[in-house]
């Protein structure tokens, strides 16, 4: 079952545009927000500890085409990155290691 | 009737008498084999010598034996006469070659397809179906037969026969004596293979074929063919039932007339192929407001805007996905409107859409489709709702019994219901919801997450190349086609749009229609139809029937090689069921091999059986 079949359950967002501190040193940058994001997308539950780099956003995630472009919206809130503009790369996103190397790349375009 | 040319003779000496399917239902009808008033007519002048009766065998073969219509003809012949009468019963065992009448059996055959130029027979019609097949997978995928060619019937899979209508009247013109007494059996001689009809078909239609083998079996198409050539070799008369029957009846003659049918098939496949291939390249999307007869309307309310077309004197009134285009519907309507009303709700420009665009949207329905009625002079209508339309559709139902005659609910959504006991929403059905509830939440995202969908829409996801593996081509029936492909964008042509369309999800997902709200009202009484496609991914098809079952009747079909958009795709399978629903109500029968009817409860009979 859906975790989001009311209407409150995406609704820990921050402002539009307000870009969040990648994480603690050591860890994988963006990995511990981006992990929070899927968990309220994916149609299972997720658990954080065992979402890795590796981690496929289509097999081990259970993410389809559709459910991708919610998370990247609500990445794009999120991480302050537009990623609407980069709908190829996107598209092509394999695994949650790919995802945080767009938003890095994406990230350090913008600073 | 086109047998009719064959009857003939004086009726002082001898005469031909045909049997119409009319005729032989009521002949078949009546205990005592008498009375049959054309029968009577005929022969109450004869006062001697031959009689000869012709009767087509698919007219009664679902009912007796060729011995049990012989004997039933012979009663009904010497009481018309007031006598016993020289009496010979002719049977044509196969359909007349291509210039005979080409609708004689269009009542048997269920509903045409009215798009498909076929102006020929028994034959164009099944080469007209077979190539249906063909553009099909075509429209779904126009590289499918590169990657998996169809496969040819095999060598010893049968042949296609036919009558010569001449050899008949030659026939019927020879002496008393050429032809036994009693009940003979005319059948065709073979006219080509199927395996052949099939390899004409694909050249014409500009298709690859190969033979099945034991390391590649038969694909997924070419089984559809299979089935379609037997089910319309018996449905058209064009194979060897009828003559295979009367070899194992003692008392039925059988004989071959002589000469060879005189129809160059090869032209003939050609001929129906080319305008089909030259429809299929210049597809396009059809709009519902092209439909012959098309009307806009306002009902007295001066509010309620709604469409007809047809004119019968039952009305059917679709119920539509919400932003969706009504042109979904254009294929099912236009053969549906050749035999009833077909109305529709359609968008007023301030109210928006009229499905879930409202506050209070089921209330605001029920009271448009009550206007509607009242504008088209009707106490009641049928109703037919695909998708997202189930819920408002069971809505009606519950709030107007009276005025819903039955309820057929095509390829249902309950996104967002859950009962206790039913399994929960698609993956589809929880993503778009995620998706909606998103744009709702942050409007300001809609612009970027439309131009997303446009992007994953036109790059074919979810519905791009058949899967790998997918070695025998079944995949391609769970595409969209590419007229369908235009309209999932539409609710993602703008921002506005995209808002516009995740409002009205979020209001669908939260309309609830309990079981026990849409057994209530007379509901029990409510002839219901539920059609799902066997590929249907969008919508859970297993909570559909979970949650319709448990109120009253319930008549449960299933498109085999069918997708979410059946209404579209396969219209012409739809159509003559829904036809048999809205007359037979539950009682309904597929009348196509794709088509079966689920058991009322599968789970009972297993157990059952296990017992």
């Amino acid at each position: 079952m859906s975790m989001l079949d009311t209407a409150t359950d995406v609704a820990l967002l921050p402002p539009m545009g307000e870009a969040v501190s990648p994480d603690s040193p050591g860890a994988v940058p963006f990995l511990a927000p981006f992990v929070e994001l899927v968990g309220q997308i994916a149609p299972i539950d997720i658990d954080p500890a065992e979402v890795t780099r590796e981690s496929t956003l289509a097999g081990d995630l259970m993410l389809d085409s559709i459910s991708l472009i919610s998370l990247m919206a609500l990445t794009e809130a999120h991480f302050g990155v537009a990623l609407s503009e980069h709908s190829e790369a996107v598209a092509n996103l394999r695994t949650v290691g790919d995802a945080l190397d767009l938003l890095a790349r994406l990230g350090a375009a913008r600073a | 009737m086109s047998l009719d040319r064959f009857a003939s003779g004086s009726l002082d000496d001898a005469a031909t008498v045909v049997l119409d399917d009319c005729t032989v239902r009521r002949l078949l009808s009546l205990h005592e084999g008498c009375h049959v008033p054309p029968l009577r007519a005929r022969l109450q002048g004869l006062r001697g010598g031959r009689v000869r009766v012709l009767v087509d065998y698919r007219t009664f073969s679902a009912f007796c034996s060729i011995g049990s219509l012989a004997q039933h003809v012979r009663e009904a012949v010497d009481d018309a006469a007031g006598r016993a009468v020289d009496l010979q019963v002719l049977v044509l065992g196969n359909a007349l070659d291509a210039d005979a009448d080409a609708d004689a059996h269009a009542g048997a055959a269920g509903a045409r397809d009215a798009a498909r130029p076929v102006a020929g027979g028994a034959f164009d019609r099944l080469v007209a179906a077979i190539a249906g097949l063909v553009f099909e997978a075509r429209r779904r995928d126009e590289s499918h037969f590169e990657r998996v060619a169809l496969t040819l019937p095999d060598e010893d899979d049968g042949a296609i026969h036919l009558l010569d209508a001449g050899a008949v009247a030659q026939c019927l013109a020879a002496p008393a004596g050429t032809l036994p007494a009693g009940a003979t059996l005319l059948y065709g001689r073979p006219l080509c293979s199927r395996r052949e009809l099939v390899r004409a078909i694909a050249e014409a239609a500009g298709v690859p074929v190969r033979t099945a083998t034991g390391a590649l079996p038969m694909d997924a198409v070419g089984e559809l063919v299979r089935l379609e050539l037997q089910q319309a070799c018996e449905r058209e008369g064009l194979g060897r039932e009828a003559e295979l029957v009367a070899r194992t009846d003692s008392g039925v003659a059988l004989h071959a007339p002589a000469g060879a049918v005189a129809i160059d098939w090869h032209a003939r496949v050609q001929a129906v192929v080319a305008p089909l291939r030259a429809l299929h390249a210049a597809q396009q999307a059809p709009r519902f407001d092209a439909l012959p007869g098309f009307e806009r309307l306002v009902a007295r309310d001066g509010q309620t805007r709604y469409t007809r077309c047809g004119d019968g004197a039952q009305a059917l009134l679709l119920v539509n996905a919400f932003g969706l285009t009504m042109d979904v519907w254009h294929e099912l309507a236009r053969r549906m409107a050749t035999s009833v009303r077909v109305l529709a709700l359609y968008a007023d420009p301030a109210a928006g859409d009229p499905y879930y665009g409202a506050e209070e949207a089921p209330a605001r329905f029920v009271q448009a489709v009550r206007a509607v009625l009242a504008a088209e002079g009707l106490a009641s209508c049928h109703v037919a709702s695909w998708c997202g339309g189930s819920k408002l559709a069971l809505e009606l139902a519950r709030c107007l019994p009276g005025a819903v005659s039955s309820l057929a609910l095509l390829a249902p959504s309950f996104a967002g219901d859950r009962e206790p006991d039913a399994e929960g929403d698609s993956t589809f059905e929880t993503s778009l919801a995620t998706m909606c509830q998103v744009v709702s939440r942050m409007p300001a995202s809609a612009a970027g997450m439309a131009r997303s969908m446009q992007a994953m829409l036109a790059k074919g996801a979810p519905s791009g190349p058949a899967a790998e593996g997918d070695q025998d081509g079944a995949a391609v029936f769970s595409l969209h086609d590419r007229v369908t492909t235009p309209w999932l964008h539409a609710p993602f042509e703008s921002a506005e749009r995209m808002l516009g369309y995740s409002r009205q999800l979020l209001a669908f997902r939260a309309h609830r229609v309990a079981q026990e709200e849409a057994s209530e009202g007379g509901g029990r009484a409510l002839p219901r139809m539920l059609v799902t496609g066997e590929l249907d991914a969008t919508t859970n098809n297993r909570r559909a029937r979970a949650l319709l079952c448990g109120s009253g009747a319930l008549a449960h079909f299933e498109l085999q090689r069918a997708g979410h958009y059946f209404i579209h795709q396969n219209a012409a399978l739809v159509a003559p069921l829904l036809l048999d629903f809205l007359h037979h109500g539950t009682k309904a029968e597929p009348r196509h091999p794709r088509i079966r009817r689920v058991p009322e409860a599968p789970e009972m009979l297993l157990v059952s059986g296990e017992l």
